[in-house]
């Protein structure tokens, strides 16, 4: 018996390949037999031992188990209906496709085949494992009669320990636990319509005109297919005449690593998210967190950081202003995402998964 | 979750981002110089074949597939030379809108060195 793993990318640094390549070495070191299957294979994980191809993908045997990562449209979906071997669905959501529609009718048209292939699939798995109780309800919504098993994303913590960009750090002006002249507000994310970065756009303006303290917000993501967005959000920028915005565009892991370390405020005004990785990665480096309240946003706070739900960017500065400049509000906000962080380790996570792994399969793991 | 004092307030924006064109007044944005590139590098277009049935039609028919690579050749090589076109006079504006702003402070200096309007 063999536990395979199927999706339609993996590459480097995003959740749902995190999250696959997680699962991967932790059924292996429980004595599974495993493998991973990619229908779009990056050439940097050529020569990884586990990885393949789909078309090299042997017929499964009955008894194998088959997790099938879901989150965005792709021929795969369906061609997964045909397969026949115990199949489980590993939900990450896809993103509503109207957000796209004025930016990439290409993305659109993905996303909205991703939300009817989910529905089409609703009959094929035996169960399903969901990053949380916000997928969970969307696919029971969608006639998912499985049962549905909720645990966060495995995020491997270790590699956030890795040294950061020396250079990227000096220019933020060094870690958080300095008094930065100029404070850094940091959001981490895709350039995509749904994460809504001209809301944070917009908020600095607010706090420009209801402060004098200088912030610096930082968009750290990839706007790889959406030029429009990207390009329409740094004219909204330069039309309110904010020139302390910093787009990175792609950067390394190294460099990522320093705007988490230089970062005094996380802000996520973002209208749909799965889980949301960089929340737990904020949580990770003590940065504070102030998000907007929409989709799987509030369960993966929990009881921390400060969840607003008005979206008038007056409130959001106002709040920003407190967790900027109230010491003591950012220890306790501090202490309390230490104490959410714990729900989040590999450790737990892990433990979560196997358990729900072996109730959900019946399969006992070897070690 | 700490509880913060209950904020009210509103702060009006200038420019609301529906309405924010993807082309910039004053200087070229990022997607047009994104697109030029793009276009040229895959101006050239070369017929492919895929298989064998392909390869057969384009022997046959190979003057007519490679009349309308040629008539998408040109189309894409003048779509590029208007985004061309289109860069120029996006920085010839860029430069006369500086010019004009520093007219018009130099004005106001005048204006204000001499008391009074002009």
């Amino acid at each position: 018996m063999r536990v395979i793993q199927v999706l339609t990318t993996l590459s480097f640094g995003d959740a749902v390949s995190n999250d696959c390549l997680a699962i991967n070495e932790l059924l292996k070191k429980r004595g599974f037999k495993t493998a991973i299957y990619i229908e779009n294979l990056d050439e940097r994980l050529k020569n990884h031992p586990d990885v393949k191809s789909c078309g090299k993908m042997p017929k499964p045997k009955k008894d194998d188990i088959l997790l099938y990562h879901l989150s965005t449209g792709t021929a795969l979906n369906l061609r997964i209906m045909a397969v026949n071997c115990r199949k489980f669905i590993v939900y990450h959501n896809t993103t509503p496709p109207d957000f796209f529609v004025k930016y990439s009718g290409k993305t659109a048209q993905l996303c909205n085949n991703g939300l009817n292939e989910t529905k089409a699939l609703k009959d094929t798995f035996e169960g399903g494992f969901c990053d949380s109780g916000f997928n969970r309800d969307q696919l029971i919504s969608y006639g998912y009669k499985c049962p549905l098993k909720v645990r966060p994303i495995l995020i491997p913590f270790e590699d956030y320990m890795k040294e950061p960009d020396k250079e990227v750090l000096d220019a933020m002006g060094g870690p958080n636990t300095n008094d930065h002249a100029v404070k850094n507000v940091l959001f981490v994310g895709r350039i995509a319509p749904n994460k809504k970065q001209e809301d944070l756009i917009s908020m600095l303006y607010a706090y420009r005109q209801m402060y004098k303290d200088p912030v610096r917000l930082i968009l750290v993501g990839n706007p790889l297919g959406m030029d429009k967005y990207d390009a329409k959000l740094k004219n909204y920028a330069q039309q309110l005449g904010l020139d302390d915005i910093v787009f990175t565009g792609q950067i390394s892991f190294k460099a990522i690593l320093a705007y988490y370390r230089s970062a005094d405020c996380f802000v996520s005004m973002s209208e749909h998210e799965g889980f949301c990785v960089p929340l737990v990665e904020a949580m990770q480096f003590d940065v504070p967190i102030l998000a907007y309240a929409s989709t799987a946003v509030p369960e993966t706070m929990g009881d921390a950081g400060v969840v607003f739900d008005d979206k008038d960017p007056a409130v959001a500065a106002a709040h920003l202003h407190a967790i900027l400049n109230n010491k003591e509000l950012r220890q306790e906000m501090i202490k309390e995402q230490q104490e959410r962080l714990k729900f989040f380790s590999y450790e737990n996570v892990s433990e979560m998964f196997i358990q729900q792994f072996e109730e959900m399969t019946g399969v006992k793991a070897p070690r | 979750m700490p509880q913060l004092s209950e904020v009210k307030g509103s702060v009006n924006i200038p420019a609301e981002f529906d309405n924010v064109s993807i082309f910039s007044n004053m200087q070229l944005s990022d997607y047009i110089l994104k697109r030029i590139e793009f276009i040229r590098e895959g101006q050239e277009v070369v017929p492919e074949y895929t298989d064998i049935k392909e390869k057969f039609a384009g022997m046959l028919f190979g003057f007519y597939i490679n009349h309308s690579v040629r008539q998408q050749n040109e189309l894409n090589k003048r779509y590029a030379d208007v985004c061309e076109e289109f860069k120029r006079i996006s920085e010839e504006r860029s430069e006369l809108n500086k010019k004009i702003i520093e007219v018009a402070n130099r004005l106001r200096e005048l204006e204000e060195a001499k008391g009074g309007k002009a």
